[in-house]
């Protein structure tokens, strides 16, 4: 049997791991049914040439995504908010993003749809709407490249998520054994006039034109919170180039005047804002969709192969640990397989996958506005 | 352009040419990883040998192609580990909690750990550490080592088995790894000091901590990590940071426990060696000189004057060059304050010119290369199939499930067999006999010692007994640096905690404290052989040390850094660390036995991590105060 339902989003919390724990306990007082929680680390620029050596260790945080039906996200995002303390500098930040469609095949834990209204937050809203997320999915060699180069461009530090790639390599028989499977996913939500400057900037220093190299792509944000720590290294700059970025919009009101080639602010040690007059006219605009499956772990890899031999170009695949509100002593494992394809394919692999993959499961597609890969 | 990318169905078909296209970057990426690992510590010993000592590497082609089999190996192993045992491992980890009841889990892990005891030698390396040991010298000891060996194993196989239970009975209920460390070094440290104030039970100190050190090998390490956090993704509660950690820890300290309590039990039930109820043979067992077998020196050959020399000196009366003049017999007697010797034959010896090899070959000829392979083999074999089979069943017949990818677990384990195969292989061949050439001869920069494997008097090249000795633990601390970042095991845990952490915490930071720790820790090794200290003076303060870092060290820090401490010891650092002080022990007067080396290179680790972790705690917390600012 499979459920459809419409108006839903996926709202995604990032926060300091310490914390999930105490704010996922607070979300389910609240009210929410399930979350799906993994790790991630921030970033921290390394400068000194020993840092190679002896690296810092980076802010270690955690994802959860909730999906939720439209008309609580507001709510929902509020309290996490509140919750998470995201108004303090660096306490992490939470989006929102819709789903085209979203289907269940078998049972899954998800929202129940006669759920009545949350009760009402007092309404001090802070959400920023004319947001854009950012992914670029690489081996993790250009981490350190495609980050710097995000934070030149304007971003808050991104947030590195590690996700199992599998493609092509896992249709050769023995020989997949060559797959290295560990990608590393950077991710940056920044507002849409930075929007196009960072996904080229990110996409030129991860080199994700060239074969074999990985991918970027970037989807819109309903609404959301940045307030991410962008700690660019341990030496003690004047200022970052976001906080000269920041400082900027406030003096003027606005973002506005990022738009003009003519900011006075070429050169020296601001010179990653080259991005700013070099708007790349590579990226792709034609529609896109991130086709995401949930499925329990343990199938996650046969599902994964099913998939790609239907001809998806690749698959990552993200682990999450699922929280239910039924507190139980064992966490149930699951896996977000996602799938980017233009828009044509992504409807005939939906179609295929509720079709011919025999696990329950729970399939959603998201729009995605720009995509690059080889 | 409205139309579908998806890409054709059909099944991928390639030919030999493309095969190898896709492989041979692979390998090239793989084989330099390894290389990455030992160069530090091959070019080390090399130049050790030939700058410092001045000497020529023995067996340089036989020691050549033994390094190239090691990072051959090396490579197969760790791929193995990733693609073979670790899945393995983090699988049934993952299924356990799901499918049994906790006390079959608990019996699993015991069983496990028993299973790990019996698969890696670690009993042969104890007793190739103590083959010095004479039984009228350290009665109990030796009787440990041969009339109670089988109950040494036991003993040994007994504690890593409860600690493996106790490390995922900790899972279950989260309890933090310190409160079960402290008591037990506690326990430890009290049980250590009433045995070295008693003549009998003191040299059993030694083998009771290195027991410790050894007992965590290459395949059960990631083994019970893979385990551990697969326990932990299904019942991990609390900040799910350092889930799965901490099995290695109490693995590497319940031994020590189970090898004191037995050496206890013995010295009060009084049947060791030459006690009253003595029931073994008394009669000196022949002694079996393993010494030798790790240091065998060619027996010093004088050299001797030909016919024609001795025409020539008849005939000029000349004594020629590179000679000794040796006195023997007769009657010494002082007369008008003048030494006479009367009826004394004068010998003229021809002093060996200079050093030089014993032989020209390349190849040690004693050294069979199929049957070491062979040795090896079945080493590598019993050390992971008995294993997996194990892990196999239980995943068959107990929790009724299957693995995502049999095929691929399969290969991996044959790559495991495999590059163990061949790393110890090439251990045998290449970095055993330089290591040993270097552990025999460094006594050489404080006394005059005959090099390994040739001819003549070297040494001492520093005459200051002091310096010499410095020089010494100077070189020891290399060793350890080296030797560390080259450990299969550190870096297959290195690799876990970067993956845990989501590559937060990286690789590079946990080895390089961890081979500084192992350095310190080796050279104080050195530094007790050298100068026979006693080890109690060396392990116990460290161990205070380490009861109060603890305590003040973030939960993370103490599971990696003890972990990392139980693993150090594996088939490359004991190998080398066991030639240098049984080479250095023999020089000095009064040292039987090459204990305590490992149990200080396994302490050092764990205090430097302990300390970069509250040294990186401090400079974030400094950093989080400008950030807020």
């Amino acid at each position: 049997m499979i459920i459809t339902r419409h108006n839903m989003s996926v709202v995604t919390l990032i926060i300091g791991r310490h914390r999930a724990k105490k704010v996922l306990q607070d979300l389910f007082a609240d009210g929410i049914h399930s979350a799906l929680l993994t790790s991630a680390r921030g970033t921290l620029m390394q400068d000194k040439w020993y840092q190679g050596i002896l690296s810092m260790i980076k802010p270690e945080l955690a994802v959860i995504h909730m999906i939720v039906p439209d008309p609580f996200v507001d709510s929902i995002m509020e309290r996490a908010a509140k919750h998470a303390q995201l108004h303090r500098s660096g306490a992490g930040s939470i989006f929102s993003k819709p789903c085209v469609d979203l289907h269940i095949k078998g049972t899954f834990p998800l929202w129940p749809i006669d759920q009545e209204e949350l009760p009402e937050e007092d309404a001090s809203n802070d959400l920023h709407e004319n947001l854009t997320a950012i992914y670029l999915i690489s081996q993790g060699e250009r981490t350190e490249a495609v980050c710097r180069a995000a934070m030149h461009a304007g971003s808050h530090g991104p947030v590195i998520l590690f996700s199992e790639g599998h493609g092509l390599r896992d249709r050769l028989g023995w020989l997949r054994i060559t797959n290295k499977p560990t990608k590393e996913v950077v991710s940056v939500l920044v507002e849409n006039v930075d929007a196009e400057l960072v996904f080229s900037a990110m996409a030129e220093a991860g080199k994700v034109q060239s074969v074999g190299r990985g991918l970027i792509y970037r989807m819109p944000v309903q609404k959301g919170l940045i307030n991410i720590v962008s700690v660019y290294s341990q030496t003690r700059h004047a200022a970052s180039i976001q906080q000269i970025i920041r400082a900027i919009d406030d003096i003027k009101g606005n973002k506005d005047w990022r738009h003009q080639d003519s900011i006075a602010i070429h050169g020296g040690a601001t010179a990653g804002l080259e991005f700013l007059t070099k708007l790349s006219p590579k990226s792709t605009h034609k529609p896109h969709r991130l086709i995401s499956i949930i499925v329990d772990r343990d199938h996650s890899q046969k599902v994964s192969l099913q998939i790609i031999n239907m001809g998806a170009p690749g698959a990552n695949i993200n682990y999450f640990q699922l929280y239910i509100q039924t507190d139980s002593t064992q966490h149930q494992e699951f896996a977000q397989i996602n799938i980017v394809v233009n828009e044509p394919s992504a409807i005939e692999l939906e179609k295929r996958i509720l079709e011919e993959v025999e696990q329950d499961l729970m399939i959603f597609t998201q729009p995605v506005t720009g995509f690059i890969a080889y | 352009m409205n139309h579908s990318t998806l890409i054709s169905q059909r099944p991928v078909k390639i030919g030999l040419r493309t095969t190898l296209n896709i492989l041979f970057p692979y390998l090239v990426e793989k084989i330099l990883e390894q290389i990455k690992s030992i160069w530090f510590i091959v070019a080390y010993l090399c130049f050790f040998q030939i700058v410092v000592l001045g000497l020529p590497v023995i067996f340089a082609t036989m020691v050549t192609a033994g390094i190239a089999i090691v990072a051959i190996g090396l490579m197969f192993f760790m791929e193995g580990l990733r693609l073979g045992l670790m899945p393995l491992g983090e699988t049934i980890g993952t299924h356990l909690p799901r499918k049994t009841k906790l006390p079959i889990i608990l019996f699993f892990a015991f069983l496990l750990g028993i299973g790990a005891t019996l698969a890696e030698p670690a009993i042969a390396v104890l007793k190739a550490a103590g083959s010095g040991v004479k039984p009228n010298q350290a009665p109990l000891l030796y009787s440990l080592l041969n009339d109670f060996a089988l109950q040494l194993v036991a003993a040994i196989g007994i504690g890593v088995g409860a600690a493996v239970a106790l490390g995922v009975l900790r899972f279950f209920y989260n309890w933090s790894l310190k409160v079960l460390i402290i008591p037990l070094i506690l326990t430890l440290t009290g049980l250590t000091l009433w045995s070295f104030n008693n003549e009998i039970l003191s040299p059993i100190i030694g083998l009771a901590w290195d027991s410790g050190a050894v007992t965590t090998g290459p395949v059960t390490v990631p083994l019970v990590l893979a385990l551990g956090i697969g326990v932990c993704r299904i019942v991990g509660k609390g900040d799910m940071t350092t889930n799965g950690f901490g099995i290695v820890t109490l693995a590497s300290l319940f031994p020590i426990l189970a090898v004191l309590i037995l050496g206890n039990f013995h010295y009060l039930k009084g049947d060791y060696y030459g006690a009253d109820h003595y029931i073994g043979q008394l009669e000196p067992i022949e002694e079996v000189d393993n010494t030798s077998q790790l240091t065998s020196k060619p027996i010093l050959q004088s050299e001797v004057f030909s016919e024609a020399e001795f025409a020539h000196y008849l005939i000029t009366n000349e004594i020629p060059d590179e000679t000794e003049i040796q006195y023997k017999g007769g009657k010494v007697s002082l007369v008008d304050g003048q030494i006479i010797h009367d009826d004394t034959s004068i010998i003229i010896v021809k002093k060996i010119s200079q050093v030089r090899p014993y032989d020209d070959d390349d190849w040690d000829p004693q050294s069979n290369f199929i049957s070491s392979l062979q040795e090896t083999a079945t080493a590598a074999l019993k050390a992971i199939l008995p294993l997996c089979l194990f892990l196999f069943l239980t995943l068959k017949f107990i929790l009724q499930e299957r693995l995502a990818d049999v095929q691929m677990v399969i290969i991996g384990i044959i790559f495991a067999v495999l590059g163990m195969a061949m790393f110890g292989l090439g251990i045998n061949l290449g970095l055993t006999p330089l290591g040993t050439q270097l552990g025999s001869n460094i006594p050489s920069v404080f006394a005059s010692v005959s090099p390994w494997g040739m001819l003549g008097q070297h040494g001492p090249i520093i005459s200051d007994g002091i310096g010499g000795r410095l020089v010494a633990i100077l070189f020891g601390f290399f060793l350890g640096y080296g030797a560390t970042l080259a450990e299969p095991a550190l870096n297959a845990l290195g690799e876990t905690v970067e993956k845990i952490t989501v590559g937060a915490f990286r690789k590079s930071l946990l080895m390089q404290s961890v081979a500084l720790g192992v350095a310190i820790g080796i050279g104080a090794g050195v530094c007790k052989i050298a100068f026979n200290i006693p080890l109690v003076y060396l392990l116990l303060p460290p161990y205070m040390l380490l009861c109060i870092l603890t305590w003040i060290s973030s939960e993370e820090f103490v599971n990696f850094g003890w972990d990392s401490a139980g693993v150090t010891t594996g088939p490359i650092t004991v190998p080398l660390v066991l030639a240098m002080g049984l080479g250095i022990g023999a020089n000095v007067p009064g040292v039987s036995n090459g204990f305590g080396v490992l149990a200080l290179a396994s302490v050092g680790p764990i205090i430097t991590v302990l300390t970069v972790g509250l040294l990186v705690a401090r400079a974030q917390a400094k950093m989080d105060i400008e950030n807020e600012r």
